[in-house]
């Protein structure tokens, strides 16, 4: 088992905002987590990425525990996060993101390697690799903030509502992008709330309302589930 | 609302006005029995000081601006009030107003440029215009005496009665303490008092809402000044000479520790905190060397473990770093023994 | 060169050399308040402090060794202090309301100055003879500039382009702009901020006390209430140039020295100081990011 999360509590200030959630994340799988806003997405991949920490239940990664392990620690050992809303460094240039995406590797010359391949996989990123990275459009922002990821070359990416905001031509591009980096071996966490995407490239899925895991099944079984349907299809 | 809680809340508003009425009672008898005239005289200045704070709650605790410079105010009131009296020959309660008025206008003026811009601006113009302001009372000798300031103000008379003992400079401060606590207690329960909150608390929320920010900042900032400015008038008159070092930069900040002690947007908190940095030093004038040290050890103590002050809103205090974590962990640990079970 | 032009260059030249002492000052500033957005309100102290250290370390060893090497340690202790202060009085309160890290700033401001007052008494202490600046000058025509006006200048324009060069060109530098913009983005992505930061006061108290050194040099003293007031003034210079900005640090501070000089001079020396504050509202009232910042769009 790659990555399991067991029992977890998560206190967001003074308040419980995970309670008590458990899952499983194996080698190859693409596994999603579904859930509306404020369900405790965003919290629980902050906590497995180590920006929190859980007051109760265990993190074990790669069969260790990560208690007490820092977001940069946690980079190292292979686990990345595409955060919600993209959050690229506006500011600074389509290149300069891509390097503080490899900032916890020390291989100058690796990192440059990645930097041109990335370039060439994502042609748009290559031919502004130089202007501010505010000034690209959603969609190529979301590419960017992929490839800043894959930067780390974790084996683990995790990926905070991917299709949030984009056009559906764009999630299109997205989710193909996403299908491309789990053939090649990278193991994906998918957080949504679109659960049509979510659940249809998913190996296994879990519900998640507020802060519990109310179902899990493989993602074409609980996308043609009646609550789900109800509640996240719009059926 | 259900009668449990309707009946909750106004017993506890009125366990508050019980506790502010025996406070009162002992304010007020307290010249009687405490004969030192050293004390009377703290609690005298803690009277004043605690108006100035008010004024600075209404502007810092209610709008989020960050006025630095707000003893300025304060020593526009004084000079005003100063000069009305003596220049002018203005009687007393004429002189106050006068000061509070030219406070207040000037109060207006700054904060005009301070509404769309950012918090740290109005930090910095107000430093800026509190320097200004000293350039110009250390160097108009004609208008303000220049670096020897006002001095031979007369003594407040009202209504023919002179006002010029330690008991009676005592009631005249107390008097006037308690008419502004009055008067900013209703302006803070009142529809503004919550718009301002609002404000502070999520700007874009408010104007969301149909708050006028712009118009209330502008007010708040007027009005904060007018009691600043009664306050430093109140001041000229009790201490009846006045130089530009009794307004410096350090003053304004122990206005702000004041303010954070007792707590931003409480108006009891404010006397406390105003009692708190008046009296207390003086009981330790050994340490006299110590006391700014001190006072800045409380300040970043109080930070860490309680930033709303003795008597503040948590809604100032935001995410507080230790306290939350024990709130935390007690939470953590009553679920654990639950678990347990 | 008529009288008139020579007294004006003369100002010019003093200013410069005023301001550019303000830019040292300025640009340690602008290390905490660029980066993290706290108005660090116990810099001036903590440089005030940094600079009776280097005070002391050159009476004790007087002679023995330069004094610019005494100053750097100097800057390095004051820089470590800076780190503790982060620490313990900053950190735990990063996330809450913006006034607290300030208001615990103000109490750490007070705490340095008493511990100041402490050790070295509340009275000015004499600055000169302690030899940081060059002595001599030479003559340009009518006019006579000191070597020093040269070399306070050189010193902080080094000072910039070495930082400008840190800030862009080193993996430090990237950290530290990834921070800038948005310091819970940059943890995720393992930007190690808890490293980061408390090196961004290191640099910034370190700097602090060149300039401290430099300013007390200048003006032959050292007295405690120096530093209230020059973290307002670096405040002010750094508001001027722009948040974030060292070149904005650099020729905010020119900006203001000048300014002084010349209000000194043909206004009178009691309105030096607030024309400086005037010229910076009057500024920031039309371009209120400053000479060389840039608009940071509000997320909602």
């Amino acid at each position: 088992m790659l990555l399991s999360v067991e029992d977890i509590h998560v206190f967001y200030g003074p308040v419980e905002a995970i309670h008590g959630v458990s899952f499983e994340v194996d080698e190859g799988e693409l596994i999603s987590i579904v859930g509306n806003n404020g369900a405790g997405k965003t919290t629980l991949l902050n906590t497995i990425s180590g920006a929190m920490s859980p007051s109760m239940g265990d993190i074990k990664w790669q069969g260790k525990s990560t208690k007490g392990m820092g977001a940069a620690q946690l980079v190292r050992s292979g686990i990345a996060q595409v955060p919600e809303g993209r959050m690229v460094f506006a500011d600074s240039t389509v290149y300069d993101n891509l390097l503080a995406g490899a900032y916890v590797r020390k291989d100058k010359e690796g990192i440059k390697k990645d930097i041109n391949t990335y370039f060439e996989r994502f042609p748009i990123l290559g031919e502004r690799r130089n202007q501010k990275a505010g000034l690209l459009s959603g969609g190529q922002q979301q590419m960017l903030a992929i490839a800043r990821a894959l930067m780390a070359r974790p084996k683990l990416l995790m990926m905070d509502e991917p299709s949030l905001g984009l056009a559906p031509v764009i999630v299109s591009e997205v989710y193909n992008i996403i299908e491309q980096i789990r053939k090649e071996g990278t193991v994906i966490l998918l957080v949504e709330q679109n659960a049509t995407r979510a659940l249809s490239v998913a190996d296994r899925a879990y519900i998640l309302v507020t802060g519990e895991i109310t179902m899990t099944g493989p993602g074409k079984e609980l996308m043609h589930n009646d609550s789900v349907r109800q509640a996240y299809l719009g059926v | 609302m259900n009668m449990k809680t309707l009946n909750k809340f106004s017993l506890s508003r009125n366990k508050a006005l019980v506790a502010y009425l025996i406070v009162l009672l002992l304010m007020i008898i307290a010249p009687l029995v405490i004969k030192d005239a050293f004390i009377l005289r703290l609690f005298t200045t803690t009277y004043i000081f605690s108006i100035v704070c008010f004024g600075n709650m209404l502007v810092v605790g209610y709008t989020g601006m960050l006025c630095l410079g707000f003893v300025a105010f304060y020593g526009i009131g004084s000079y005003a009030g100063a000069l009305a009296a003596k220049e002018l020959g203005f009687g007393f309660l004429l002189s106050v107003l006068f000061a509070g008025i030219v406070a207040a206008i000037v109060g207006f003026v700054i904060s005009l440029p301070c509404l769309r811009l950012s918090v740290d601006f109005v930090g910095l113009i107000t430093t800026s215009f509190l320097n200004i302001f000293l350039a110009i009372a250390r160097n108009w000798r004609s208008l303000t005496g220049g670096p020897n300031g006002v001095t031979g103000i007369p003594r407040p008379v009202i209504f023919g009665y002179r006002i010029a003992s330690v008991t009676s400079f005592y009631y005249l401060m107390l008097i006037f303490m308690v008419l502004s606590f009055i008067l900013l207690n209703n302006i803070i329960h009142s529809k503004y008092g919550r718009m301002l909150q609002g404000i502070r608390d999520n700007e874009l929320g408010a104007v969301s809402v149909g708050v006028d920010s712009r118009k209330m900042k502008i007010f708040a900032f007027t009005v904060g000044s007018l009691f600043a400015g009664i306050a430093g008038s109140l001041y000229s008159f009790y201490i009846s000479a006045i130089n530009p070092d009794n307004f410096i930069f350090n003053i304004s900040t122990q206005i702000m520790q004041m303010c954070v002690l007792g707590g931003m947007g409480s108006l009891p908190g404010a006397v406390i905190g105003a009692a708190f940095f008046t009296v207390v030093p003086e009981l330790y004038r050994s340490l006299a060397l110590y006391r700014i040290g001190l006072g800045g050890i409380i300040m970043v103590l109080c930070m860490l473990f309680r930033p709303q002050g003795l008597l503040g809103s948590r809604a100032f205090a935001g995410d507080k770093g230790f306290a939350d974590r024990i709130k935390r962990a007690r939470v953590v640990a009553q679920q654990k023994k639950a678990a347990a079970k | 060169m008529n009288e008139g032009l020579t007294y004006f260059l003369q100002q010019v030249i003093n200013g410069l050399s005023c301001g550019a002492i303000y830019s040292m000052i300025a640009i340690g500033y602008s290390m905490v308040y660029g980066v993290l957005g706290l108005i660090n309100f116990a810099h001036g102290d903590l440089y005030v402090f940094g600079t009776f250290i280097a005070y002391s370390l050159i009476i004790v060893l007087s002679g023995m060794v330069n004094p610019w090497l005494l100053a750097i340690v100097a800057g390095c202790l004051a820089g470590c202090v800076g780190m503790v202060i982060e620490r313990l009085a900053y950190r735990p309160i990063r996330k809450a309301n913006r006034m607290v890290p300030m208001i615990s700033a103000f109490g750490c401001a007070a705490v340095l100055k008493t511990i100041s007052q402490a050790v070295w008494g509340p009275e000015a202490i004499s600055f000169e003879s302690l030899s940081f600046l060059p002595e001599g000058s030479f003559m340009l025509g009518n006019l006579q500039v000191y070597n020093r006006a040269l070399f306070i200048p050189a010193v902080s324009l080094a000072v910039v382009i070495i930082m400008q060069y840190i800030l862009n060109h080193t993996k430090f530098g990237l950290g530290t702009r990834c921070i800038m913009q948005d310091s819970a983005t940059s943890n995720l992505i393992g930007v190690p901020s808890d490293t980061i930061i408390p090196l961004i006061y290191f640099l910034g108290g370190f700097l602090g006390v060149m300039g401290g050194v430099l300013y007390c040099s200048y003006y032959g003293y050292i007295s405690i209430d120096m530093g209230m007031l020059g973290t307002i003034k670096a405040w002010a210079v750094v508001m001027l140039g722009g948040k974030g900005s060292f070149w904005g640090a650099f020729f905010g501070g020119l900006v203001i020295g000048v300014a002084e000089a010349m209000a000194g001079a043909y206004i009178g020396t009691a309105y030096r100081d607030a024309v400086g504050y005037i010229i910076i509202v009057v500024v920031l009232m039309f371009r209120p990011t400053g000479m060389f910042g840039h608009k940071k769009v509000e997320k909602v």
